[in-house]
């Protein structure tokens, strides 16, 4: 028998998907707010939690990520009066389970409940206590520890892996994590750069060729597929292969054997298959530019590396990581971190992610030479002044009779001074941002109506000038005496 | 972009390579003798991102190399075998290099890639013959 924990404000839906659990056989808990749900999903241990999306204490997207974090892990189904495709593509993209929109028919909601609960069942017989080598992947934040759990997954199966992200979010080492923890680690790891290779290079690579191939083949070669056998081939920068290649690749993909350049003989081979990519495949098979078998036979698992902005709390780690490494490198003293030099990191929003803190690290430490400690003055000038303009973008104050007036403020501007555009573009979309809320008492659907924002813009937005909790504030100054009176009563 | 490049002097593969890219690049290229004066040189601040083009000799430099892999932080590495054996193959992808190439050939495609990986013009390094199954 699993536990339902229904989060809903509303007492009849409440009551209806209770009965629903039960007739299912299951056990149902109730909560009628945020704050005592997510209280019921740390404290009861739920195995499914269907959850409302308009809560008086908040909003169930928001809250979506803390209840896949409770100790119980469980899956989330996210259930609102109010059709909102964007709510509900956010709502997936956060681990939802599924998404229901009311009035949803009883048979859809048990269904759904029952294929959660087969899901979990399923996930949990399959999950074995693993040890994970993580080598030089370093962090504890969600997102990485989300990575994490698919590259355990990924490593326990023998299923392709296609990983996408951001250029600098680590997706080789994901893949050499992966190959490091299955059952083929004391096999070769053999990349293959598709960016790399000539388009007239491709073939050859791959599959070898045989003596007298083509003018310079004195040799029979082995081509990086037959290395590949009995360990991994990771195809990097996946989306780079050339149409025709793809379609000879295809077929290795398909029927594990290959013809070198020029061979009569096909080889059998055995490899496990991961490609990474930081491009969007789905927008390349719509331009003709990647074939969709292909695509569609790669991601049979899928793994999205976060950008580093999405993981801030990883930046600490890192850099303690890599400031060590590097000063052992150099062989020099341990050099200390300021607090100062780490805010600024964590301020900054590293469009080239952990690649480009590695580089400004090492950078930074050229700077400090025998100094024994790091600090803002060390770091490039194009971090320190990126850092400096949104520490002044963020110190507008909301709401108050000294806020600038940036019109005025810019005729007062001299060459010296005078903003970006970038910089003048934030600081008007914050403004405009606080006084929505103000206008609008935190009610984040008449905000999207004034606005004319989709859900998941607005949530991007206030994540962006951090006015999360703004908004849920002035939301709860705004509803907190229905509340006294619904306790009164 | 620079390029580094390990050879011992006598390494004519390496030395032919070097001439060409030099002559492609308009530039000289970075060249170290032995993995020490290599390993000596990465013990400091590297700025921007070199590639580093390595021809060991044996097997035994290549096992030196493995072990000074550390140093070579996340520069990308295209590797030049003078032995194609399975154990210095398997040696040579714990390197993690980008490119595998072998000193025997005639280095067309060494230079091929190499002028594609640090963005070289195509005219400049484009193989004559295309090297696909008909």
């Amino acid at each position: 028998m699993a536990k339902v924990l229904i989060i809903d404000d509303d007492t009849s839906v409440r009551h209806m998907m209770a009965e629903v659990v039960k007739r299912l056989g299951h056990t149902p808990l109730e909560a009628s707010s945020a704050a005592e749900g997510l209280r019921a999903a740390a404290g009861l241990e739920p195995d499914v939690v269907m959850l409302d999306v308009h809560l008086p204490d908040g909003d169930g997207l928001e809250i979506a990520g803390q209840i896949k974090h409770a100790p119980a892990s469980p899956e989330v189904i996210i259930i609102t009066a109010f059709g909102d495709p964007d709510g509900a593509e956010l709502a997936i993209r956060n681990g939802a389970w599924d998404y229901l929109v009311k009035p949803s028919p009883v048979e859809r909601i048990m269904i759904t409940i029952s294929r959660a609960l087969q899901y979990r069942m399923a996930k949990s017989s399959a999950r074995t206590p693993t040890v994970l080598r993580r080598d030089e992947i370093i962090g504890h934040s969600q997102a990485l520890d989300t990575v994490l759990e698919r590259v355990a997954l990924a490593a326990r199966s023998e299923a392709n892996v296609l990983i996408t992200g951001e250029t600098g979010t680590g997706k080789e080492l994901v893949a050499r994590a992966i190959h490091a923890n299955s059952s083929r680690s004391g096999h070769r790891f053999v990349v293959v750069d598709c960016a790399a290779l000539p388009e007239n290079l491709v073939e050859s690579t791959l599959f070898g060729h045989v003596r007298g191939a083509f003018t310079g083949a004195e040799k029979p070669r082995e081509g990086l597929i037959r290395q590949a056998n009995g360990g991994t081939l990771f195809l990097d920068e996946v989306g780079e292969l050339p149409v025709a290649a793809q379609k000879a690749f295809l077929r290795v993909i398909q029927e594990r054997r290959f013809r070198p350049v020029s061979g009569k003989e096909e080889i059998r081979v055995n490899f496990r298959l991961i490609a990474a990519t930081n491009r969007d495949l789905e927008q390349a098979v719509a331009k003709g530019r990647f074939r969709n078998d292909l695509l569609f036979r790669l991601r049979s698992l899928s793994i999205a590396t976060p950008a580093l902005r999405e993981r801030k709390e990883d930046i600490r780690p890192l850099t303690t990581y890599y400031v060590n490494h590097l000063c052992e490198i150099y062989a020099s003293e341990i050099k200390g971190i300021s607090s100062e030099f780490m805010e600024v990191l964590e301020i900054y929003d590293w469009p080239g992610n952990v690649r480009e803190l590695f580089h400004c690290l090492e950078e930074a430490l050229a700077m400090a030479e025998a100094e024994p400690t790091l600090y803002p003055h060390h770091l490039p000038v194009h971090i320190r002044a990126a850092v400096t303009r949104t520490t002044i973008s963020a110190q507008v104050p909301p709401a108050s009779g000294t806020r600038p007036r940036l019109l005025e403020d810019l005729n007062r501007m001299d060459r010296n001074n005078f903003l970006s555009i970038h910089a003048f573009r934030e600081m008007m979309e914050r403004q405009y941002l606080e006084r929505l809320t103000l206008l609008t008492g935190g009610n984040r659907k008449e905000a999207c109506r004034i606005s004319g924002l989709s859900r998941t813009r607005l949530f991007e937005l206030l994540k962006k000038y951090d006015l999360s909790n703004i908004m849920r504030k002035t939301k709860d100054r705004r509803c907190s005496p229905p509340v006294r009176d619904r306790a009164a009563s | 972009m620079e390029l580094w490049i390990m050879a011992a002097p006598y390494n004519v593969a390496a030395h032919r390579y070097v001439n060409r890219m030099a002559k492609a690049t308009g530039r000289p290229c970075r060249t170290f003798p032995t993995v020490a004066s290599l390993t000596q040189r990465l013990r400091r601040p590297v700025s921007g991102t070199p590639l580093l083009v390595l021809f060991p000799a044996g097997r035994r430099e290549l096992e030196n190399l493995l072990a000074a892999r550390h140093l070579m932080r996340d520069l990308r590495i295209i590797l030049v075998l003078d032995d194609a054996s399975p154990e210095c193959l398997s040696a040579g992808h714990r390197l993690r290099p980008r490119y595998i190439a072998y000193s025997d050939g005639d280095l067309s495609d060494l230079v091929a890639v190499t002028g594609r990986m640090i963005s070289l013009p195509a005219g400049m390094f484009r193989i004559s013959e295309n090297r696909a199954s008909a």
